[in-house]
């Protein structure tokens, strides 16, 4: 469909002129494998999506009509009258409920070989790492103590640039893009990582949180430049300044184990502490080496995580059969 | 050792037994009178005395400001990027802080169109009656001869209560100028009242045990900064910063009548009801009360018989008592760093990864203590009758008219071209924090205007913000309020009632960083 437009944005790209076959192949070939990916909620679909926001907004319309003529007070009969509701708008095509699709047994298959295959290895090497752990914390604590204090502010104008397209929906893009601290160690440690980061992600982070963070849409970290280099995107709700709240209060051992690896980074204390704690330095140093979306999109503009999340509670709720009065009123006070 | 001496007074107090204010903006119109004037000015330190002080000057400048009066640029350079910016100067800035539609920049009275006139800002405080005397000692012929009056902000005789008729001013952080409080993570999980001065004047320390970036002299560039302290974390150089902070000032215009016609409306004409809603809104009785019962439990920084204070909202997660999306509980959720109340722990550890939660309303919020500012606005505007449900609710109690205490404006001040700003009421917010975007401007994006706090939904602050509707067209101007029976009582179409008329970021620096001003301009002619 917008393959035209498509095609001109390439032809800006080396090797697009001299590429034989589609575009889909030519961006195949120059595909780069994310090292860690992170999905609020794997495998909920922007179909599900929309379809739990039309939901909401029907159920919210309905409510307050029936209020308007019977009162709050029933409320077994608000949700009897709710879900009659819904039969009606649905028979006669105003709202859709699609149940979930299966998932692909090869995803599954797919999926259970991750899910152990991590352990397991680790299982395999941890004799040796164990041996290992003394000298890995000593070459660690001596990079660490070598890392230079860095504090330099952003330049105004870069700040600017990247200010001007922030906040103008509910939620924000973040692109940082840096250099990998120079030597093996590092980069394997970087790696290994990214490695658990990405196992966490898929087999446990996958119902709406990081840690204690909830506003994350997705995120992912990319080795680039043959390993020299990492892109760190990701996709929040609210202003930068509360996504660097989180960072700070909530999951700086976070922060520090992914990104202390990266040229400039504030220092840490045996990977964990220091770091992102160090509020000012930490601050400039993801501003400085943040970069502008040239363009971004959004399949659901104006819908928070916590919303989506909202949505799919109301949902659930109105498809299960209630366990007692409270679930009623916590179903109502959702919607 | 917190050097009261050379602290502006205002950062520790509110000059509350002076009533009376007037607030200027200034221009500098000859540098060398200014900096004379400024190394005289009778600028009120922190100090405290026995004798409270007949009247108060304090003094904040504008980027603009600091550099007429001479202030190297590679100092200037180091102050935050929001005050060398402005508030009103960029967009992005006025979609955070909600400054939109008629709030927007282009709209206001100052601090856009005139921002490079903007140079000092001068408040003056006196008892009751008493300003006008005041303003003619400190505005004499040397004050005229080195500035011109840009605009003079509108200020009315201090009373208990702000327009709109509700008691104001009770919440404040208690500034712990001692440090005693520890302000790492594992001592700080609940709420606690009590704010390193850090937060509040620079060159202490702030919340997260650090220094917030403070501006410095380089030695090549210090003609006459000696008596500065030493530059912190630098082998030379000296701290302009020291002692100083930064002060917001937004000029809040306040719809007094529209706000108690729509509650009637809405209360179909029952006063109470109408009073009761507004209440709803606020999230305090008309009388200051919170809505939420206090609390028996020890909140750090506020004595016990402060009851009106002696509250947090752990008790109240869904808002049936107040409603989540009330104004001062948008202002100050009174959050800790940690809400998981557990001791043990493996269980702790769990919740900080995670996967422990008492409920989904539970961990929304940001922890309060990084996010607090301290507030010392004026009222500006004639003090109008108590509002049609108060009227008739509490006869002649506690309202009445008061005559002959609204504000003049001094002769040679121009005054406002629109009709209807003299006539009009409102607020002069001032608050003073260390770091305006992490405090002031969090509070205004991620709490006040936000359609996401705290997991709700279709609604920013009732009393405060714009109710512009998202980008996607889902409209902003609800207000609920959760119920015992579950479904939220719903508050639809809910109108402006705060148009923002004027604002600006000023420096208030600490007293020998005036007189450094003062003989930079008065010394070395540009």
């Amino acid at each position: 469909m917008s393959s035209s437009g498509l095609q001109q944005l390439f032809a800006h790209c080396e090797g697009f002129a001299s590429h034989k076959g589609t575009l889909l192949e030519f961006l195949k070939r120059h595909q780069i494998d994310s090292a860690a990916s992170y999905v609020n909620w794997i495998g909920r679909t922007v179909i599900q999506v929309r379809q739990e926001a039309s939901l909401q907004h029907s159920l919210s319309a309905k409510l307050a009509s029936i209020i308007d003529t019977t009162g709050r007070e029933n409320i077994r009969q608000l949700r009897q009258q709710l879900l009659t509701h819904v039969e009606i708008e649905r028979s006669e095509g105003r709202l859709t409920l699609s149940p979930d699709a299966p998932t692909p047994w090869r995803y599954r298959l797919q999926n259970l070989f991750s899910l152990i295959g991590l352990p397991a290895l680790l299982l395999l090497v941890s004799p040796v790492l164990l041996v290992l752990s003394p000298l890995i914390l000593w070459r660690l604590r001596t990079l660490e103590k070598r890392d230079p204090d860095i504090d330099i502010r952003p330049d105004r104008a870069h700040s600017q640039a990247l200010a001007a397209i922030e906040d103008l929906d509910v939620t924000n893009q973040f692109n940082i893009f840096g250099d990998v601290k120079p030597g093996w160690f590092r980069l394997w440690l970087l790696k290994s990582i990214l490695a658990i980061v990405n196992y966490s992600a898929r087999h446990i982070y996958r119902r709406g949180f990081l840690a204690r963070v909830r506003t994350i849409h997705f995120a992912r970290w990319v080795f680039l430049d043959e390993n020299r280099s990492v892109y760190f995107g990701s996709m929040y709700d609210g202003s930068l300044e509360s996504y660097m709240d989180d960072f700070i209060n909530k999951v700086a051992f976070g922060l520090n184990l992914t990104f202390s690896h990266g040229v400039g980074y504030p220092r840490t204390r045996w990977i964990i502490k220091g770091g992102a704690e160090l509020e000012q330095p930490f601050k400039a140093t993801l501003r400085r080496h943040q970069l502008p979306s040239q363009v971004w999109y959004r399949a659901n503009p104006g819908l928070t995580a916590h919303d989506m999340a909202r949505n799919a509670r109301i949902r659930r709720g109105l498809e299960t059969y209630p366990r007692d009065d409270r679930a009623i009123r916590q179903w109502l006070e959702e919607i | 050792m917190v050097t009261f001496d050379d602290i502006q007074a205002l950062a520790r107090f509110g000059h509350g037994h002076l009533k009376d204010s007037h607030f200027v903006l200034l221009e500098i119109k000859q540098r060398g009178a200014a900096g004379r004037w400024l190394q005289d000015a009778d600028v009120n330190a922190a100090l405290s005395s026995t004798a409270l002080p007949e009247t108060a000057l304090q003094i904040a400048f504008t980027p603009q400001g600091l550099e007429q009066l001479g202030l190297d640029s590679r100092t200037l350079s180091q102050f935050s990027d929001e005050f060398l910016a402005g508030m009103g100067s960029e967009e992005s800035r006025s979609r955070r802080l909600g400054d939109v539609g008629n709030s927007a920049p282009e709209h206001w009275y100052w601090g856009h169109k005139n921002l490079e006139q903007m140079h000092v800002l001068l408040l003056l405080y006196a008892r009751e009656g008493q300003i006008e005397r005041y303003v003619e000692t400190v505005c004499n012929e040397d004050f005229h001869a080195a500035f011109n009056i840009v605009y003079t902000l509108p200020t009315n005789t201090l009373g208990a209560r702000e327009p709109f008729g509700f008691v104001d001013g009770i919440s404040q952080p208690a500034i712990d100028w001692e440090e005693n409080q520890r302000t790492d993570a594992h001592a700080r999980e609940t709420y606690s009242n009590l704010l390193a001065p850090g937060e509040i004047v620079l060159g202490y320390t702030n919340e997260y045990g650090q220094f917030t970036h403070s501006p410095c002299i380089e030695d090549s560039q210090n003609a006459c900064g000696d008596d500065l302290p030493a530059a912190r974390g630098k082998s030379s150089g000296r701290d302009f910063g020291h002692n100083g902070s930064y002060l917001v000032l937004r000029q809040l215009e306040q719809n007094v009548d529209g706000f108690w016609q729509f509650m009637s409306e809405r209360a179909n004409g029952d006063d109470e009801a109408a009073k009761t809603l507004a209440e709803r809104m606020v999230g305090r009785h008309i009388d200051g009360e919170p809505l939420v019962a206090t609390t028996s439990k020890n909140i750090p920084g506020i004595s016990s018989v402060h009851t009106n204070n002696q509250f947090d909202f752990d008790s109240d997660p869904i808002g049936l008592e107040c409603p989540v999306g009330a104004h001062i509980r948008r202002s100050n959720p009174r959050t800790g760093d940690f809400p998981a109340r557990v001791n043990n722990c493996w269980l702790r550890l769990f919740y900080r990864l995670g996967f422990k939660r008492q409920s989904e309303h539970e961990d929304l919020v940001a922890s309060t203590r990084f996010h607090r500012i301290l507030r010392r606005g004026r009222t500006y505007g004639q003090k109008p009758a108590p509002p049609g449900p108060l009227l008739r609710l509490q006869p002649g109690s506690d309202h009445e008219v008061q005559s002959g205490s609204d504000h003049e404006v001094s002769a040679d001040a121009p005054t406002v071209d629109t009709g209807t700003a003299n006539s009009a009421q409102g607020l002069q917010f001032i608050c003073v924090a260390a770091n305006i975007l992490r405090q002031f401007e969090f509070v205004q994006s991620a709490w006040s205007i936000s359609t996401g706090f705290a997991g709700t939904r279709q609604q920013r602050d009732p009393i405060t913000a714009h109710r512009q509707p998202l980008d996607n067209g889902t409209a902003t101007d609800l207000f609920m309020q959760a119920d015992q029976h579950g479904s939220q009582i719903k508050t639809v179409n809910l109108p402006e009632f705060v148009t923002v008329r004027g604002g600006g970021y000023f420096f208030m620096p600490g007293i020998r960083a005036i007189r450094y001003l003062g003989r930079l301009a008065s010394t070395e002619p540009k």
